[in-house]
């Protein structure tokens, strides 16, 4: 797109070029004029500049990333350990799932969250809501779909909460 | 030398199965741009007899009546789960070629125990994705490739074949006589006519004389042969070379009258193929469009044609794309035909450090379209395919527009269509 102000001949050239300067687009062609550069950079080093690091990511929670996916809880069952309704859960393929863990599991053709333990000795799935019972595992075993790494929780009320 | 080909089982069905369970057990087919026809069949839609390509609507009944579920190509999940089964399998070897969306070559020279290596690399994919995989063994790649095949149709040898392990001998044997349009290569064309000179399976093609094939076929064909004999004349290949043309064209999901529906279709497949062109760094000399009605409904009027048209200066903007391809689709354009498909082709393209500068160009204005381009591809790149088009391609048309009525959620890859887990 050609602007006015770029025609040499015109009368208002230069006037518009000192409005461009400051337009934030274009900072980074026009910070190179030499007499600004260097005279405000060199006057005040920062005390930090040799100690910046990255900023942290919070992928870096995250062990394995090709194993690593994502799910909404929809429920109450598992209230008793911090999972509400609504949160989100962090699940990780490749972790070797152990008594005790928090796995998502395929019951009755659907996703399940629940503690893996034993109850009278025997493999159960289990709630964390008395409102809840255990569910025994059946002697041709579960599919555990993944373990449960982490689980973020919104805090706020439910009509303050932002979906990303 | 040895290489290994790993290759996904039924790749798209196993996808969709990982996030579903309702699929467990059941025929699953997962069908075309249009719902066309069938693409891709788990183990127990093989079991039924669906053939691989059958249109849709011949099987709908039957198969709807068995409990079968049909699904909408979710090429954003397969693209996705790709790359993490990709990215897992990188690290089992410094050389890997990515052959298609669920098969790659591994370079395998210098390794030992390859068949604990495979069985290894189908635990981790399938612990970590989900995917069940095969993994085959040998020392060209068109080995490596017969030998995933016995892996994959052979439940003896538990997903993983290798044949570098095994005598010459015992390597005819076990492959000697399968079916030679099972070779890497061989094509539909090409078996048949090997059938002419007596040559039906693979031992046969691996005893021919070689000169003889490359007189009656290619010298592709020799390689072949020479390969299937163990010499290597295949290198893995680190990337793809940058594509000499693209090519983005669809069937419409309804008939399509009028030229504005064309012209809207026409600048949606522009945008799609110009950041395409972006992301391999390279503008386009000419480009081609095409319009035509289906020569499958024979009852209907039919025309069909093209236009090529040079660009002064090659690009890479949606924007001026966009100009030339709406233009071209009004000239070629002619009422009164049900249009079932058009298509944009880009050619002539070149490496857009290449591209000859333009003695009457406007740089300052052609920088900042520059600039627009790359921010509408980082912000499609970040909040979804076709967050930022042109207005062109957009409006309240859109017979044209693909029908995917049984697509699946993109369970991996967007917030809202996440798995729902049962707390």
């Amino acid at each position: 797109m050609l602007l006015p102000f770029e025609h040499p001949d015109s009368s208002l050239a230069r006037a518009h070029f000192h409005l461009r300067f400051l337009s934030p687009a274009e900072v980074a062609e026009r910070v190179s004029f030499p007499v600004f550069a260097t005279g405000i950079r060199a006057g005040f080093p920062s005390p930090a500049a040799d100690f910046v690091e990255g900023r942290l990511d919070l992928n870096d929670l995250i062990q394995h990333h090709e194993a690593t996916f994502f799910a909404w809880c929809e429920g109450d069952s598992m209230t008793g350990l911090g999972l509400r309704d609504g949160d989100l859960l962090v699940i990780d393929k490749a972790v070797e799932p152990e008594m005790g863990d928090i796995v998502v599991a395929e019951i009755n053709a659907e996703f399940t969250v629940k503690r893996l333990g034993r109850q009278e000795g025997k493999p159960h799935l289990l709630p964390a809501n008395p409102a809840y019972p255990p569910i025994p595992v059946p002697p041709e075993g579960i599919q555990v779909w993944g373990v449960v790494i982490r689980v973020i929780h919104d805090p706020r009320p439910r009509a303050k909460r932002r979906q990303p | 030398m040895s290489f290994a080909l790993v290759d996904c089982n039924n790749f798209y069905a196993s996808c969709e199965r990982v996030f579903n369970p309702k699929l467990a057990g059941k025929p699953v087919v997962v069908l075309s741009n249009n719902d066309g026809c069938v693409v891709a069949r788990n183990a127990e839609s093989k079991a039924m007899g669906i053939p691989m390509g059958v249109p849709w609507f011949k099987i709908e009944k039957e198969f709807r009546r068995e409990g079968g579920i049909a699904l909408s190509s979710n090429y954003a999940l397969y693209a996705d789960m790709s790359h993490r089964v990709m990215t897992l399998l990188a690290a089992f070897s410094p050389d890997q070629e990515i052959y298609s969306i669920d098969e790659c070559f591994l370079g395998m020279a210098g390794f030992r125990e390859l068949s604990s290596i495979g069985q290894d690399i189908r635990e981790k994919v399938k612990r970590w994705t989900g995917l069940p995989v095969c993994v085959g063994f040998g020392a060209t790649k068109t080995l490596a490739k017969l030998a995933n095949h016995v892996a994959k149709k052979r439940p003896a040898w538990n997903g993983v074949c290798d044949l570098t392990a095994l005598s010459a001998e015992a390597q005819a044997c076990l492959i000697g006589d399968i079916e030679v349009d099972e070779v890497w290569g061989v094509g539909r064309r090409t078996a048949p006519r090997l059938a002419e000179m007596g040559i039906t399976t693979v031992g046969q093609l691996r005893d021919a004389d070689p000169t003889r094939i490359r007189q009656a076929f290619s010298v592709v064909l020799e390689r072949t042969v020479r390969e299937l004999r163990g010499e290597s004349c295949l290198a893995l290949e680190d990337a793809a070379p940058p594509k000499q043309q693209i090519m983005v064209s669809r069937s419409f999901g309804n008939s399509v009258h009028e030229l504005a529906d064309l012209q809207q279709a026409v600048a949606h497949f522009v945008g799609r193929a110009a950041e395409k062109l972006r992301s391999q760094g390279s503008c386009a000399g000419c480009l081609t469009v095409f319009i035509r009605t289906s020569p499958f409904r024979r009852d209907d009027p039919q025309y069909s044609q093209s236009l090529t048209l040079p660009l002064a200066v090659a690009s890479d903007d949606t924007l001026e794309l966009t100009t030339v391809a709406t233009e071209g689709v009004r000239a070629i354009y002619r009422p009164g035909f049900p249009y079932a498909k058009a298509g944009v082709l880009l050619g002539e393209l070149l490496g857009k450090d290449k591209v000859p500068r333009d003695l009457f160009a406007d740089e300052h204005g052609s920088g900042r379209l520059a600039a627009l381009m790359a921010a509408v591809d980082r912000v499609n790149g970040k909040f979804g395919r076709g967050t930022l088009k042109t207005g062109a391609s957009t409006g309240s048309r859109g017979a044209w527009q693909m029908r995917q009525g049984r697509k699946s959620p993109c369970y991996s890859t967007r917030w809202e269509d996440l798995v729902r887990v049962r707390g």
